[in-house]
C-alpha cells in the first residue's frame, strides 16, 4: 500500500471582513494511498472542501506540507501545480461540469488533451475511460441526452481518463437520487481498487461509509477518524 | 495547417458555434449591430470630410495661394492680378492658375432659387477639375456659358432632359455635362464653369479670383518657396499645401458648426457604445460557460490551453459579426451617397473598425481567462 498524497500540519485561515480571522483547518494530517478510497466528512463549512483544494494543490495552506508521490508542492509555482494536476490528479465535482455543445466522449477528450494526450491513442483511452464507468455506451450522446448518474459517470471517466492516480471528488452524489447515489459510490470503489488509484471523497452523504476504505470527520478543524464498512475489504 | 497544440480550441470553438445556433446568432447579431453603429457614424464623418476637402485635395497643385485670415475654402476674400504677377515672379513657381469659387443663386427653370457653389478656372488649366467627367463631355465647358454639375443635383436644380437651362443673376447658364460622386456638405451644389463665366455669375470684377493654384518646378524646395512666397506678399497672403487648407477647412467645419462637431462627437460615442455591446455580448457568451472553464483550469488545464479557446472563440465571433457588419455598412453608405448623402467608407475605416473590435475580443478573452484562473486558484488562499 504505497503512499500517493500527504499533508502534514495543514493549517487554513480565512480572513473575515469586521472580525478575526476565522481558522478552518488546525494542524490536520492526511495521508491517500494508492487502492484505497478515502471519505471525508463533517458538517457544512468546517473545511472539507478547503482541504480538498490544498490536497489537490489547488490553494495554499498557511502552513504545512503536501507531498505528492514524495515530491513536496510548496516550491512549485501555479503553472507547474496546474501540470501536476494535469498529470497525476482526476477530479469530479456536484455538478458534472460537462460541456453541453460536446459529446460525452469529447468532453472525455478535452481532460485528456489537458494531460497532453491527442490523436487516436486520445480516443482509444477516453473509450477504455468511458468503459470504466459503464457509459461507453453512450458515448456520443450529448449532456442534455444524459440523467444526473450518467452525466457523473462521464465526469467520473473524464476524471481518470490518462491514467490519472489520484482521483479527488467533491460532493459527487449531492445532486442524485438515491439509487444513482449508490451506483456512483459503488463505482468509485470498484474503480479504486481495479485501476489502483487513490481517491479523496468529500460528502455527506453517509453511503460512502459503506464502501470507503478510511474515513475522517472534519470538526471545528481538526480531522478525526471515522470507522469504515468497507476498510476491511 | 494548423498547429496540434490549437486544433482541439479551434474544433471545440467550431462545435460551440453550431451546437448553441441561436445564442450564437444572438451574440453575433449583438456585436454586428455595434459595429454597424461605428460603421454608419464613420461614414457619415469621412463622408463630410470628404466633401468639404473635395476641391482642395482633387485639384492639381503643390501650394494654395489665399488672402491672408483664410478661414476655410467655401469663403474667402478675394485676391487680385497685383496678387498673380507676384506670386509667378518666384523663381520657383512654374505656373499660378487662378480660381474663382463663389456661392451663386441659380434661378431654376420653374422660378424657384437655389444656392450653389460656383468653381471657376480657366479651361486650358491643367488642374484636373472637375473629376469623375466622362471623357465624351470634356469639351462641354468651351461653350459659351455652359456649366457642369453633378447627376445627382438635376432634380435640386430643376434641370429636366428637355430644359438644362437657367439663371444666374440674370446671365444664362446651360447645364452641358454632368459629373458622378461629387458631393457638397453644405448642400449648394458644386458648378463648374470657365473662369470668366464663374467671375460673372459669382458677382466679382474681371480681375479678381478667389485662389491661385501654384505648381512648383520640379525638384524645388516647398518649404522654402512658401516663405518666399508670403514675402513677396508682404503678410496679404495666406500659402498653404492642399493638406493644409483641408484640414483647416475640416476644423473650421468641425468647431464652427454644430454638423461637425456633431458628426465626431457621433463617432466618438459610437466607438464608446458599440465597443462596450460588442465587448458585453462576447463577455455574455463566454460566461455561458465559465464554470466549465473554472472546471478546466482545476483538472490542469495551462493558461494558454484556456485562453486558445477564448481567443479563438473571441476572433470567430468579432470577424464574423465585424464582416457582416462591414459589408452592411458598405451598402447602406453607398445607398445614401447615391441618394445625395455625403456618406463614405473608406476601406481603411472598415478594417480599422474590425481590427479594433478584435483587438476588443481578445482583450476580453485575455481578461476572461485571467479572471477563470483567479477563480480557480485564488478564493481559497
Amino acid at each position: 500500500m504505497s503512499l500517493a498524497l500527504a499533508c502534514r500540519g495543514i493549517s487554513k485561515r480565512y480572513a473575515a471582513s469586521g472580525t478575526s480571522p476565522l481558522t478552518v483547518l488546525r494542524d490536520v494530517d492526511l495521508t491517500l494511498h494508492f487502492g484505497r478510497l478515502s471519505v471525508l466528512m463533517g458538517p457544512s463549512g468546517s473545511g472539507k472542501t478547503t482541504l480538498m483544494r490544498i490536497a489537490s494543490c489547488i490553494a495554499a495552506p498557511d502552513a504545512g506540507e503536501v507531498t505528492v508521490m514524495g515530491r513536496t508542492v510548496a516550491a512549485l509555482s501555479p503553472k507547474e501545480r496546474a501540470r501536476l494536476r494535469a498529470r497525476h490528479f482526476g477530479f469530479a465535482f456536484q455538478e458534472p461540469r460537462l460541456f453541453d455543445a460536446l459529446t460525452a466522449i469529447e468532453n472525455v477528450l478535452v481532460g485528456l488533451a489537458i494531460s497532453g494526450h491527442v490523436g487516436a491513442d486520445a480516443t482509444r483511452r477516453a473509450e477504455q475511460a468511458l468503459a470504466m464507468t459503464d457509459i461507453v455506451d453512450r458515448a456520443t450522446s450529448y449532456p442534455r441526452e444524459l440523467s444526473g448518474g450518467q452525466k457523473q459517470r462521464v465526469a467520473l471517466a473524464r476524471a481518470l481518463a490518462g491514467e490519472r492516480g489520484i482521483l479527488f471528488c467533491d460532493e459527487p452524489t449531492a445532486s442524485l437520487d438515491a439509487a444513482a447515489a449508490r451506483d456512483i459510490a459503488a463505482l468509485l470503489r470498484r474503480l479504486v481498487e481495479s485501476h489502483g488509484c487513490a481517491a479523496l471523497i468529500v460528502s455527506h452523504d453517509r453511503r460512502f461509509l459503506s464502501v470507503a476504505h478510511e474515513g475522517f470527520s472534519l470538526q471545528d478543524g481538526r480531522l478525526a477518524a471515522l470507522d469504515t464498512e468497507g476498510a476491511g475489504a | 495547417m494548423v498547429p496540434s497544440h490549437l486544433r482541439l480550441p479551434l474544433r471545440f470553438v467550431l462545435r460551440i458555434f453550431l451546437h448553441h445556433r441561436w445564442r450564437v446568432a444572438a451574440t453575433v447579431a449583438g456585436i454586428a449591430t455595434a459595429s454597424l453603429l461605428i460603421l454608419v457614424q464613420a461614414s457619415f464623418f469621412f463622408g463630410f470630410r470628404d466633401a468639404v476637402t473635395a476641391v482642395p485635395l482633387r485639384a492639381k497643385a503643390d501650394l494654395w495661394v489665399a488672402a491672408s485670415g483664410f478661414r476655410y475654402f467655401d469663403l474667402t476674400r478675394q485676391l487680385s492680378d497685383r496678387d498673380y504677377y507676384q506670386v509667378i515672379r518666384h523663381p520657383a513657381v512654374v505656373q499660378a492658375t487662378p480660381l474663382v469659387a463663389r456661392f451663386a443663386e441659380w434661378r431654376r427653370p420653374d422660378g424657384g432659387q437655389e444656392l450653389v457653389q460656383v468653381i471657376g478656372f480657366p479651361l486650358e488649366a491643367d488642374i484636373d477639375l472637375p473629376w469623375n467627367l466622362p471623357d465624351e463631355q470634356r469639351g462641354a465647358l468651351g461653350l459659351p456659358d455652359t456649366a457642369v454639375v453633378d447627376a445627382i443635383y438635376r432634380d435640386k436644380l430643376g434641370l429636366t432632359d428637355r430644359d438644362l437651362s437657367a439663371e444666374i443673376l440674370g446671365r444664362r447658364v446651360r447645364i452641358a455635362g454632368t459629373t458622378t460622386d461629387i458631393r457638397s456638405f453644405s448642400t449648394a451644389p458644386l458648378l463648374f464653369t470657365e473662369y470668366r463665366a464663374a467671375q460673372s455669375y459669382g458677382w466679382i470684377f474681371g480681375d479678381q479670383f478667389s485662389y491661385l493654384l501654384v505648381r512648383l518646378v520640379p525638384g524645388s524646395d516647398l518649404e522654402s518657396t512658401r516663405t518666399g512666397l508670403v514675402a513677396l506678399g508682404n503678410g496679404e497672403l495666406d500659402v498653404m499645401t492642399p493638406a493644409e487648407l483641408a484640414d483647416k477647412t475640416t476644423a473650421y467645419w468641425m468647431r464652427t458648426t454644430g454638423a461637425g462637431l456633431g458628426l465626431a462627437t457621433g463617432i466618438a460615442v459610437a466607438l464608446l457604445i458599440g465597443s462596450s455591446i460588442a465587448g458585453l455580448s462576447l463577455h455574455t457568451m463566454i460566461q455561458h460557460y465559465a464554470e466549465e472553464y473554472v472546471c478546466l483550469r482545476v483538472i490542469g488545464a495551462s493558461f494558454p490551453f484556456v485562453a486558445a479557446i477564448l481567443v479563438a472563440q473571441a476572433l470567430l465571433f468579432m470577424a464574423s459579426a465585424s464582416g457582416i457588419a462591414v459589408i452592411l455598412a458598405n451598402v447602406l453608405s453607398r445607398q445614401i451617397r447615391a441618394a445625395g448623402g455625403t456618406t463614405l467608407l473608406p476601406g481603411w475605416v472598415s478594417l480599422a473598425t474590425c481590427a479594433v473590435l478584435v483587438a476588443i475580443g481578445v482583450a476580453m478573452a485575455l481578461f476572461s481567462a485571467h479572471r477563470i484562473i483567479i477563480r480557480a486558484e485564488g478564493a481559497a488562499r
